[in-house]
């Protein structure tokens, strides 16, 4: 589990592209961000299920998952993943959102299924690298 | 062009225009001034510059209407035909379809335009599991014959342009157009329209693939060489360009990826004993021309027509001026429409317009500036027309042809690209050709890269966006957002009358067509005829997908980065 790792282990992060939406320049630029910032980056590809996303974030072990939509499906998407975690026992492993989220209200009901944060297309790369990097550190500090 | 003695004479000039000027020029805000393509660029261009590309007027520009076309297709451009208007627009329902088109035809509207939703265009049914919330939501959906049936009634399709955003289904929505003109009586050889049927982008951005590359390219020839047989008033591709500048790509990786893509499909046609002039004179393109490197694009758009003619008469040895000529749509990308100020788009719209004019698009489409915040509403998309009619009609732009032509400036540049497309084009051919490039992940990385590239240009304030991350307004502008809902109602009743055509079609017939059509798609074969009885059939959308799938297998994007 992703909270057993060092504290100092690079960050691995599983960005995933959930149902039929095919743009994912966000995701990829972002991936070569992270990737310069170092962490370990693992990219689902298009058109991925909830099942499947799951299964490659424990199989891969890793300690977060950012899941990309631009086609504002997002709460479908996210109660999906959120519950498969814990039906899994690998609620540990965290999850943030991106992509373009036209409501607040959508954010709101985001954030309360458990997901950390949500981050909108304009968001720079170097705040999702630090707010990333302080919440692997908390919850691995937390998991000691 | 120049004589050696004006060379030298100009030569002098400059070196002691230079001397006399270093401590200006030592004053200029950038070391170094690039394009979007990271070519460099002068403080200022002369015929030198020319001189030094080794631009020949005669051969490299010519005169407008006549090969390479660098100056335009046509040899009065806008003196004769004003571009023609392009919004985009796209419905959820067959019946409301219909109801417009009908409304629209009164009015006088020749062509038609058809956007499916992502189960349609992924060859998925209403009732797929992985449809769901999906149905209805950024287009119409088709399901069968049945709502193709429902959205032409009453219309007459030989007598009406219609055009399908269809890429990986297209054969089936082909098809269906097909089994219309029958339906009515009619000879298909007189349908009119086209299809976006570019396959080979979706797989390096667009993302709307169903089989894996070799096949999607079989299934696209498989209608290429059908249209070119029995629909001769047909465009069977519409090259979606303008894809891969939205997913990063530089100005010039967009065009020669784009020209790669085109090869690719002229190549296949050639391959399987198609006239090349008969394929090249039905071809088109959706270029990207954005606000944000205004000679880059031009300089873009006018080398791509030069190579695409030349590449037209050479490479394919084609003979009709028809086929050598670039036909484009010229649009801009919403990924450079901003938020903040949704107002402050309408300005780049305009650029981007002007930009399309400039460079001699043969249609314009503009983005609308609330399209950032959800669905474009009317009255922006309006504003989008408007905006096309002031830069047509109130600045007296279109009366020369290719009023830049022999800018110093521009020709250098364009000459410059030109060359660097080249040199890319030589590199896809020297791995195999554009589906080996695309397999391997080449095209995919390279494009990442353009677009990891400019984000990092966005966040070092390099590239500006107005308002976003330079001239940052503190106030916040209040702006209405309507984000579109989708009814759950649509696709519970979608999924209704699915289930009713199961029970009430010949289910025999539907099972010897989904066969024959799994039979014939396992040999060389073409399989639109097999496709057309399935359709007319009633087989859906997802059976004739899905039988497809069957034999040819199912693409998994690598997740490259």
């Amino acid at each position: 589990m992703s909270s057993s790792k060092p504290a100092a282990a690079p960050i691995r992060i599983l960005l995933a592209k959930p149902g039929l939406d095919g743009h994912d320049r966000g995701a990829k630029v972002l991936a070569l961000g992270l990737r310069d910032a170092g962490f370990e980056v693992l990219y689902t590809g298009l058109h991925r299920t909830c099942e499947e996303i799951v299964t490659i974030a424990t199989q891969e072990d890793v300690d977060v998952i950012g899941v990309s939509m631009l086609s504002g499906g997002h709460v479908a998407a996210l109660t999906g993943i959120m519950n498969l975690l814990r039906a899994q026992d690998a609620a540990d492993i965290l999850v943030v959102a991106g992509g373009f989220l036209p409501d607040q209200d959508e954010i709101a009901a985001i954030k309360a299924l458990g997901v950390l944060d949500v981050f909108d297309t304009d968001t720079r790369i170097e705040t999702v690298v630090s707010f990333l990097r302080d919440a692997v550190k908390t919850a691995r500090e937390q998991a000691k | 062009m120049y004589s050696e003695e004006f060379l030298d004479k100009l030569r002098t000039q400059v070196t002691d225009w230079e001397s006399r000027h270093t401590k200006e020029f030592a004053s200029e805000q950038k070391s170094e001034f690039t394009n979007d393509s990271h070519i460099p660029l002068k403080r200022v261009y002369t015929p030198l510059d020319l001189a030094d590309r080794k631009v020949d007027y005669c051969a490299d520009l010519g005169m407008p209407g006549e090969f390479p076309y660098t100056r335009g297709i046509t040899s009065t451009m806008y003196r004769s035909q004003p571009w023609l208007i392009r919004q985009y627009a796209g419905f959820s329902k067959a019946a409301e379809t219909n109801k417009l088109f009908k409304t629209m035809i009164k009015q006088g509207q020749t062509a038609l335009s058809l956007a499916f939703d992502l189960p349609t265009q992924l060859g998925l049914d209403s009732d797929d599991p992985r449809a769901r919330g999906e149905v209805g939501k950024v287009g119409l959906t088709i399901n069968s014959f049945q709502d193709w049936e429902t959205v032409f009634d009453g219309i007459e399709v030989g007598s009406i342009f219609v055009n399908s955003v269809s890429n990986a289904q297209a054969v089936v929505t082909l098809a269906m157009h097909v089994g219309m003109a029958k339906k009515q009586g009619k000879d298909p050889r007189t349908l009119k329209g086209s299809l976006q049927n570019d396959i080979l982008k979706e797989y390096i951005c667009r993302g709307n693939y169903i089989y894996p590359v070799k096949h999607g390219m079989r299934l696209a020839a498989d209608s290429f060489m059908y249209c070119m047989e029995h629909l001769p008033a047909y465009f069977p591709v519409n090259m979606g360009q303008y894809h891969l500048s939205e997913a990063g790509a530089s100005l010039v990786h967009e065009a020669a990826f784009g020209l790669g893509i085109a090869i690719a499909y002229m190549d296949e046609v050639v391959r399987r004993g198609g006239d090349i002039d008969r394929f090249a004179s039905r071809f088109s393109f959706v270029i990207s021309q954005d606000h944000t490197d205004f000679f880059g694009e031009i300089a873009k758009f006018r080398a791509q027509r030069r190579i695409f003619a030349r590449t037209v008469r050479d490479r394919y040895g084609a003979k009709n001026p028809e086929s050598m000529m670039m036909r484009v749509l010229s649009t801009n990308g919403g990924s450079t429409m901003c938020r903040p100020h949704p107002i402050d788009n309408q300005s780049r719209n305009a650029i981007a317009c002007i930009i399309a004019a400039l460079s001699g698009a043969q249609f314009i489409g503009l983005r609308t500036m609330d399209e950032v915040l959800g669905i474009p509403s009317e009255e922006s998309t309006l504003a989008s027309i408007r905006t096309q009619l002031i830069v047509g009609n109130e600045a007296n732009l279109t009366s020369v042809v290719d009023p830049l032509g022999g800018s110093y400036y521009l020709e250098t540049l364009t000459a410059e690209m030109e060359e660097q497309i080249q040199a890319e084009l030589k590199r896809i051919d020297d791995m195999g050709g554009m589906v080996n490039a695309i397999e391997s992940g080449y095209i995919q990385r390279t494009i990442s890269d353009d677009a990891y590239r400019q984000q990092q240009q966005f966040e070092s304030g390099e590239l500006v966006r107005v308002g976003v991350n330079k001239f940052v307004s503190e106030k916040k502008e209040p702006h209405k957002m309507k984000p579109y809902v989708v009814d759950p109602a649509d696709e519970i009743a979608q999924t209704r009358a699915l289930a009713a055509l199961r029970k009430s079609r010949d289910g025999q017939r539907v099972n010897d067509a989904i066969a024959n059509l799994r039979k014939v798609a396992a040999t060389d074969e073409n399989v639109m005829p097999s496709i057309i009885a399935a359709v007319e059939a009633y087989a859906t959308m997802g059976e004739i997908c899905g039988a497809l799938k069957e034999v040819f297998g199912e693409y998994r994007a690598p997740g490259l980065f």
